[in-house]
């Protein structure tokens, strides 16, 4: 990621799991790590300590490596609230893969008991269009 | 003072040691050896050269 001046790390759910084990093991049984299952039950508490983690990470190997250079870039050119979403949306994320087990869905098995939880959803795109946000204008 | 039964400064307190605890526990993860050595033989992972 860092060599290719990338900001999205692919992290296996597979390589979680192995890292889950053996600080089980470690811990001679003391303790049971099972952040693989935390991430996908509770995504919203889990993924962003992820994220930071892995800022954390970039910051330990190259503390001139944070987006912000690109940001300041373009930061001229886009308003004060534009450059802060352009900012988050170049720093540093996670994105997932491997096996997602009975969290790995098609949109018929999608069902409201995923609410609040991480889902891997394969289908076929037949047909899609623009998301806008939705504005208000208060007069 | 507590707010909607969140426990207080207690509460709160409790909230940002478990957040710690959270990113401490993946940091190690990234870190590992376990991560990286996985992305090398997949040749997909683009920070496994940064470790």
């Amino acid at each position: 990621m860092m060599e290719n001046n990338r900001s999205r790390l692919v992290v296996s759910l597979d390589d979680l799991r192995t890292w889950d084990a053996l600080r089980t093991q470690r811990s001679n049984g003391t303790e049971v790590i099972r952040e693989t299952r935390n991430l996908l039950n509770n995504p919203m508490e889990h993924l962003p300590a992820l994220d930071k983690a892995l800022r954390d990470t970039v910051v330990k190997i190259d503390s001139t490596y944070p987006a912000a250079v690109k940001t300041d870039f373009v930061r001229p050119f886009l308003s004060f609230s534009t450059s802060f979403l352009v900012a988050y949306a170049l720093s540093q994320h996670v994105a997932l893969d491997g096996s997602f087990g009975a969290h790995a869905l098609n949109p018929r098995t999608l069902s409201a008991r995923y609410l609040g939880k991480l889902v891997s959803v394969e289908g076929i795109v037949t047909r899609c269009t623009a998301a806008s946000l939705l504005q208000k204008v208060f007069l | 003072m507590s707010v909607n039964g969140d426990g207080g400064d207690a509460g709160r307190h409790a909230r940002y040691e478990d957040e710690n605890i959270r990113i401490r526990n993946y940091t190690d993860f990234l870190e590992s050896d376990v991560q990286p050595h996985h992305s090398k033989t997949k040749d997909t992972n683009p920070l496994c050269g940064a470790f």
